[in-house]
């Protein structure tokens, strides 16, 4: 599967927890989606990557990540409003975004679906479960699927 | 008026009838009493002075001392009748005074009557004869005066005795007039009441009934009044109490479902972090730590089935229910086809009753019959072949649907737990779950108004009944 895929096609895990986060990791390994991930631990973090402001000051911004790993509950800025500011701006607003969470409240699913995230996944406690669903959002979002064409400024 | 003041208004009058009732009675007896007296009165005068004529004829005739004596004896009596008599009108008093001084007369008549015979045998006859008859006719006269005052007495006693039966007459046509204000301000009570509460009792129905939005509506100004409004007060606060309990409820609900939500969290790092240890580590272990590893793993999957159940009963109640015509039987079909599929090795004849269909959410609804015919699924897997029932019957006048198996049953006298969250009747090895399915049929058979029990015998069977109110 690596063989295939681009390896310069970035993954944004937006996820407070840093279990999930090592957990997350270890799945795309096992997987062998040996993508480079960048992690942010917040809302504020995963913007300020997007937007190349604050810690990510002068980054490269036309190096867009392919697909964003976005957890919904996080400090300080919340993942729904990531999403918000995502589809908000023309740069940026393609970007599929796939809703990695443990809420399934039908709230949450309905305000992710009608800010326009791409996919909506509920984090299995097995992490067999959990494997497998790496793996498959994995193949899809990084190899099956055709991503929108990059906007340059 | 107050209802108060007019029941006051009631008493009063019947207080005022019985007492003016009371005391003309007792006036008009009193007074046919006197006349009565009065007549036996004039009577004995009547007799008495009768004898004194006879005795006074006699003693014209026999001039017998005897004679004398006994008249003196019978004006003793009738003086004595007199003084005895006491009479209250002016009018009688005249006549019995009348009646003195004519017996006064009488008297001294009679003594001169006396003298004169006892001059008889010294004096002139002839003198002595004029001098007697005269005095017999003027004792005659006076005797005639006191028959006379004597019929007046009995006249007068009449005229009382008239009275007394003319204040009986006006007496009843008093109580006619007031006994008929007595039932007009009873009726005018009654009317008052009977409306206003009639309209209270419909009030409480419909507030009963769970419309508290609900207001009584009376129009008067008296204690109905006063209660009517302590009425909607009532009902005022027991809105707002059941908002307060539905709003605590809401939050308990929300604490139930963030807290199992956020244990997943954790839990998703043990099983992840065990499972990354037993890969990566696991040759440095012998089997007693892989097999420990491999219980922490088990555990933790336990703990997540039972956050799901708690996660799945809490989105019971938070769920917005959305109630249209359900085909049970079609439904229950569906639920028998799959768990054929699932294990076809199974024997069990399912058999389920045609068209039928209730008002409910369809979604829960399917719960409710995946959990019951699963569960007689499940409760039937230690038998060679198995029966498994869904149909209705009349139960109380209700319709009320029932799932039966001829599985593993229950004891009855843990009747009241199976509907208990996590409350189990089998070990997890007989039969696997959590425990959570039938704590689910009850909550959404209880969000459809409806009720649920069941009934069973070990290893005979078991049958679950549920009722729905939407129909």
């Amino acid at each position: 599967m690596e063989k295939e895929s681009d390896l310069n096609k970035k993954i944004l895990l937006v996820e407070d927890n840093l279990d999930d986060v090592a957990l997350t990791l270890r799945a795309l390994k096992k997987n062998k989606i040996l993508n480079e991930v960048i992690v942010a631990n917040d809302g504020v973090e995963a913007l300020e990557y997007l937007f190349g402001t604050g810690k990510y000051e002068g980054r490269d911004l036309k190096d867009i990540p392919s697909v964003i790993l976005l957890d919904l509950k996080l400090p300080r800025i919340d993942g729904l409003e990531v999403l918000k500011r995502i589809r908000a701006d023309e740069r940026i607003k393609m970007v599929p975004v796939v809703i990695l969470t443990s809420s399934k409240e039908e709230h949450d699913l309905v305000a992710g679906y009608t800010l326009g995230c791409n996919s909506y996944i509920r984090k299995p406690i097995d992490f067999d479960q959990f494997l497998e669903a790496v793996k498959q959002l994995g193949m899809y979002w990084l190899l099956i699927n055709e991503p929108p064409p990059l906007k340059i400024r | 008026m107050r209802i108060k003041t007019l029941l006051l208004i009631n008493v009063a009058f019947s207080i005022i009838m019985l007492l003016l009732i009371g005391l003309v009675i007792s006036w008009a007896g009193q007074k046919e009493n006197e006349a009565r007296e009065e007549e036996k009165l004039a009577d004995s005068i009547l007799m008495t002075v009768n004898e004194l004529r006879s005795l006074l004829f006699d003693y014209s005739r026999y001039h017998e001392e005897r004679i004398v004596e006994q008249w003196s004896i019978k004006l003793e009596e009738l003086k004595k009748l007199i003084d005895e008599a006491d009479f209250g009108t002016s009018r009688q008093k005249e006549i019995l005074d009348n009646i003195q001084s004519e017996l006064d007369g009488l008297e001294s008549s009679f003594s001169e009557l006396v003298a004169n015979s006892e001059i008889q045998t010294s004096g002139d006859m002839t003198t002595y004869q004029q001098q007697e008859d005269r005095l017999v006719s003027l004792l005659l006269l006076k005797t005639q005066m006191i028959v006379l005052d004597a019929f007046k007495l009995s006249e007068e006693s009449n005229v009382i005795l008239n009275i007394a039966a003319q204040s009986n007459r006006i007496i009843v046509i008093f109580s006619v007039i007031l006994t008929t204000i007595t039932i007009s301000v009873s009726i005018l009570i009654m009317r008052s009441i009977v409306q206003p509460l009639s309209k209270l009792h419909e009030g409480a129905q419909i507030i009963g009934g769970g419309n508290l939005d609900h207001l009584v509506n009376i129009k008067s100004y008296d204690e109905i009044n006063q209660l009517s409004n302590a009425f909607n007060q009532m009902t005022g606060k027991l809105k707002e109490r059941t908002s307060h309990l539905e709003s605590a409820i809401r939050e308990l609900e929300d604490f139930a479902y963030s807290a199992s939500h956020d244990l997943r969290t954790p839990l998703r790092g043990i099983d992840g972090f065990s499972q990354a240890f037993l890969e990566d580590y696991g040759g440095n272990l012998d089997e007693t730590g892989r097999d420990y590893l491999s219980r922490v793993r088990a555990a933790s999957q336990k703990m997540s089935d039972i956050i799901d159940g708690m996660l799945n009963l809490s989105n019971i109640t938070r769920k917005e229910m959305q109630i249209q015509e359900v085909d049970l039987s079609g439904m229950a079909q569906a639920i028998a086809s799959k768990l054929g599929i699932h294990q076809p090795q199974r024997k069990v004849e399912f058999v389920i009753a045609q068209g039928m269909a209730a008002k409910g959410d369809p979604q829960m609804l399917g719960m409710v019959l995946e959990n019951l015919i699963g569960n007689a699924w499940k409760f039937t897997s230690r038998h060679y072949s198995a029966r498994i029932e869904f149909g209705e019957k009349i139960v109380d006048g209700k319709t009320a649907y029932f799932v039966r198996d001829d599985g593993a049953g229950f004891d009855m006298a843990y009747a009241d737990k199976l509907f208990k969250p996590f409350e189990r009747q089998h070990t997890e090895a007989e039969f696997p779950g959590i425990g959570i399915g039938l704590a689910i049929v009850k909550r959404i058979i209880h969000r459809h108004e409806g009720e649920v029990w069941a009934e069973g015998e070990v290893e005979k069977g078991a049958i679950f009944y549920f009722t729905l109110n939407y129909l």
